[in-house]
């Protein structure tokens, strides 16, 4: 079982978070940086990123990353200190960073692998960003700006002091008092609350402290507001805001801040750290400068999870065994207050262990940006790499998933995503000729829909034209071509997800070759996920992803057939229905009942698991179907009973039995009962794909294989 | 999750014939001790005798009810749960091509770990632990040929009778376990 975590793995996961949370300031600045202005923070956050980075590198012995980080940490300086143009080709060497930092972490801890990732070319690229030359400096002093202030700020504070009044912004200086018990909050509150007109260029504790409980400030802000309304937008108790530079009268009231610590000194310091220049500052972003942790969130082990998951399903067996021993003790004579009282009792532990359910599986959910951050990254590589350029838009992005899901689920989007700046979106110049934006979109998106999440890859690329996939397909051997004659619209576009199927010709290094949307569709069902594709010539296509919210637990329907009980997961039954014999027809050996105008095709579970040899109803006016399947995928089951509905713990059943087509896995009912969970997505597949009349002595899974198969030849 | 008396059970696994007991020193000597014996579960398959390392052994449990899964192989009894594990439980003599286990008194299942995968072995009968020293072990014997020469992965002699040790490795293979027209099938997709 799980072992006890090793200080390594400390390393790892919070070396992989902070890592992240650079990655989503680069792609943030990315966004930025397109539109010319930037937030100057995300800068900041990104160097306290790496800087953090260096420290734990350190800390555990991972010399690579740490020098890396090293490296990292002076470029990222000389951006923030306007050195060095915040530029494509720079951020370009950022996002690799975040590559070879993950590919670093990946080995770290393998001894023998002492060296795989290299991080020369990167620190080449990182020493051929570095600035050039000393830029001219102190391009004139800044209007009526006491020089005591000047003196007392960093590099930094006055790199950004001069690139507010280079944007025309007006200086402000606001004075605050804050009470000494709640100075964090009340300086982030008015942080806040200034951010909006501008920017906050620095904190100096003022001079005339009132008393000792209470520590004035001035803040320096930088904001193309006017006075009036700064005032009226912080107007709080103790803080005044005075206008500077324009008005001399204004100047003097610019008082400089007398406890210095930091000498003055303006002269440009190779990589000035951000060690708090003054007491004050200290309490404010500085905190995060230290080595503890950033997050107030505990990883834990998913197998530790399931421990705990696997124990709730069985107290709940427990439960369940005694809610049965209630039944006996009620049948027993004068008993009647006692099981009056267990029963209450047992209700209310029905309630605990399903609110403790609930909170194991809240657990597991994580948020889908953590995939989408990692797409992000991907769009932003391969749409450079390919000469175009990709606006991505996301949505959604703190929809919660099981983990596991989630963790699934990023090589399938990974190759959506491939596929739609490959294959979907146009060249910029084919796109200008078609009287669209020069810049492709691509949007993902995700949101809930009932006890689903669904979701969306869509580009307003150049789609895909029915027809010629119909043609490719015949021309691939995968389709005959009369058949392919008869196959609606929805039908031929469906092949895309037909192994071996490819419609662009040429393989690139983007999609390579030979893995397709089979490959993706093949994962999306194992977590019991469907995916639909919608596509216009000349307008795009979406593919849409619907799965489950969690695999652990899930509502299942009991149901009995041939003596034998099966479970179906209840997400993909859509209703069930009683038929007579009567109603079932046959169309070309299959057997079909109609349902409000439409035909399904049924199946027997006898028949395809081979459970009985001469199957009959148990009462032929009386046959219950159980539709499931989604959208227009629907096959009714017919079923000798239903028994219920259940909570159930899936259990997987083992390498060795994992493969049978249409096991999902195990679960346990009451009464020490193991019964099997139906795989509902096989069984529709072998439902529709079989072409053959009836079920053959080779089963079902083998004659829909077949059925391809022959269409190749 | 280990309980207590496993844990006393793999000690005493690991230590093996290293303990002298106290029947040893009743007789008034220290018996020899070898520590290269290797220790086998010995049992019974319709009128052949079996053995497999006691280290690949989870557990002995008298046999416990299976739920048969469709589209397996004639040899899968079903799935058994033990203690909230759901395992397959093979019965040993089809899957040898001895007849089929008769799941009598004497019947047993052993837990075989193999792969870090459990598996319950049904077996007509558990004749005991014994000792094999490496001289009466012939590895690999190249004379018996066909598709249960692979399950063998040597003879042992002991008291006068062969016991064949068992090769969990070809026993288990995962493959050998789907129906034979559902594993033509299921090679289609590739499972990663």
């Amino acid at each position: 079982m799980s072992e006890p975590p090793k200080p390594s793995a400390e390393f790892l996961s919070e070396a992989q978070e902070v890592i992240e949370a650079f990655s989503r300031n680069l792609l943030q600045l990315d966004t930025q940086q397109r539109t010319g202005e930037f937030d100057p923070d995300l800068l900041n956050a990104a160097f306290r990123a790496i800087h953090s980075l260096k420290g734990l590198a350190g800390l555990f012995g991972a010399t690579q990353i740490s020098s890396l980080a090293h490296a990292l940490e002076s470029t990222l300086d000389s951006l923030r200190l306007g050195r060095l143009p915040l530029s494509q080709p720079a951020l370009d060497v950022l996002f690799e960073a975040v590559e070879v930092f993950q590919n670093m972490l990946a080995v770290f801890g393998l001894e023998e692998t002492e060296g795989a990732v290299s991080a020369d070319p990167l620190l080449h690229r990182i020493a051929a960003l570095s600035p050039d030359a000393e830029e001219e400096d102190g391009a004139g002093d800044i209007v009526g700006l006491d020089p005591a202030i000047l003196g007392v700020l960093t590099e930094y504070e006055e790199h950004r002091l001069r690139e507010n009044v280079r944007l025309g912004r007006r200086l402000y200086r606001v004075h605050a008092a804050f009470d000494l018990l709640a100075i964090d909050v009340g300086i982030e509150s008015l942080k806040g609350k200034l951010k909006e007109f501008g920017e906050v260029i620095t904190y100096l504790p003022s001079a005339d402290a009132g008393s000792d409980d209470r520590i004035e400030l001035d803040i320096l802000l930088g904001s193309e507001a006017t006075l009036a309304a700064i005032g009226a937008g912080v107007a709080e108790d103790g803080v005044r805001v005075y206008a500077l530079g324009d008005s001399p009268s204004d100047a003097p009231e610019a008082r400089p801040g007398p406890p210095v610590v930091e000498p003055s000194n303006p002269t440009p310091v190779p990589s000035v750290s951000l060690t708090a220049d003054d007491g004050i500052e200290m309490v404010d972003a500085s905190t995060s400068m230290s080595l503890r942790s950033i997050s107030q969130t505990v990883r834990v082990d998913l197998e530790r999870l399931d421990v705990l998951m696997n124990l709730v399903g069985e107290l709940a067996l427990v439960q369940a065994n005694l809610s049965g021993t209630l039944e006996s003790v009620r049948a027993l004579a004068r008993s009647a207050d006692v099981s009056r009282e267990l029963q209450t009792h047992l209700r209310t532990m029905d309630r605990k262990l399903s609110l403790l359910q609930q909170s194991i599986l809240d657990v597991r959910m994580v948020p889908l940006g953590q995939v989408f951050d990692k797409l992000a990254r991907v769009v932003r590589k391969l749409g450079r790499e390919a000469g175009k350029d990709i606006r991505l838009v996301i949505t959604g992005a703190d929809t919660e998933l099981d983990k596991l899901i989630v963790e699934e689920l990023s090589d399938p989007l990974m190759h959506m995503i491939r596929n739609c700046i490959d294959h979907g979106i146009e060249t910029e110049a084919e796109r200008t000729s078609l009287g669209k934006g020069p810049s492709g979109h691509i949007e993902l998106r995700a949101f809930q829909k009932g006890n689903r999440v669904v979701i969306e890859v869509e580009d307003d690329g150049r789609g895909m034209d029915w027809r010629l996939i119909r043609d490719k397909a015949v021309e691939r051997g995968v389709v005959a071509e009369s058949e392919s004659r008869e196959m609606a619209r929805q039908e031929v576009i469906d092949l895309i997800f037909v192994p071996g199927f490819s419609t662009k010709d040429v393989a690139t290094e983007v999609s390579g070759r030979g893995v397709g949307m089979d490959v993706v569709k093949t994962n999306i069902a194992r977590l019991s996920g469907l995916i639909d594709v919608d596509t216009a010539p000349g307008r795009g296509s979406k593919f849409s992803i619907t799965l489950p919210v969690t695999l652990a637990i899930i509502q299942a329907l009991v149901i009995e057939t041939a003596r034998q009980t099966f479970c179906i997961p209840l997400n993909s039954v859509l209703e069930s229905i009683m038929v007579s014999e009567a109603d079932i027809e046959t169309v070309e050996g299959h057997e079909v009942v109609s349902l409000r105008g439409k035909t399904l095709p049924i199946l027997h579970l006898s028949r395809i698991f081979e459970l009985q040899t001469n199957y009959r109803y148990l009462d032929p006016a009386r046959i219950y179907v159980v539709i499931v399947g989604l959208a227009q995928h629907r096959v009714g089951i017919v079923v000798d009973e239903l028994l219920g509905q259940q909570d159930v713990v899936i259990k997987p059943l083992g390498r060795a039995l994992r493969g049978v087509p249409g096991i999902a896995g195990a679960t346990e009912l009451g009464g020490g009962r193991t019964v099997l969970l139906l795989d509902v997505s096989v069984l529709v597949e072998e439902a529709l794909g079989r072409s053959d009349g009836g079920p053959t002595d080779s089963g079902p899974a083998a004659s829909s294989v077949n059925g391809s198969e022959a269409a190749h030849a | 999750m280990p309980e207590p008396n496993e844990d006393i059970w793999d000690q005493m696994v690991q230590a093996g014939d290293a303990f002298a007991t106290e029947e040893d020193y009743e007789h008034g000597y220290a018996r020899v001790v070898r520590v290269d014996l290797q220790q086998h579960v010995v049992f019974r398959v319709g009128d052949e005798t079996y053995g497999i390392p006691i280290a690949q052994i989870g557990e002995i449990s008298k046999p416990m009810y299976t739920t048969p899964v469709p589209r397996t192989a004639d040899f899968v009894l079903g799935i058994g749960n033990v203690r909230g594990v759901v395992i397959p439980i093979v019965d040993l003599a089809t899957r040898l091509r001895l007849g089929q286990c008769h799941k009598a008194r004497e019947a047993r299942v052993l837990i075989v770990r193999h792969g870090g995968e459990q598996t319950g072995l049904l077996v007509d009968e558990v004749i005991g632990v014994m000792s094999i020293a490496p001289e009466n072990l012939e590895e690999a014997p190249g004379a018996l040929a066909g598709a249960r020469g692979d399950f063998i992965r040597a003879l042992a002699r002991w008291e006068g009778r062969i016991i064949i040790i068992l090769d969990l490795g070809t026993l288990l293979a995962p493959a050998d376990f789907l129906a034979l027209g559902v594993r033509r099938a299921s090679g289609r997709g590739g499972r990663s």
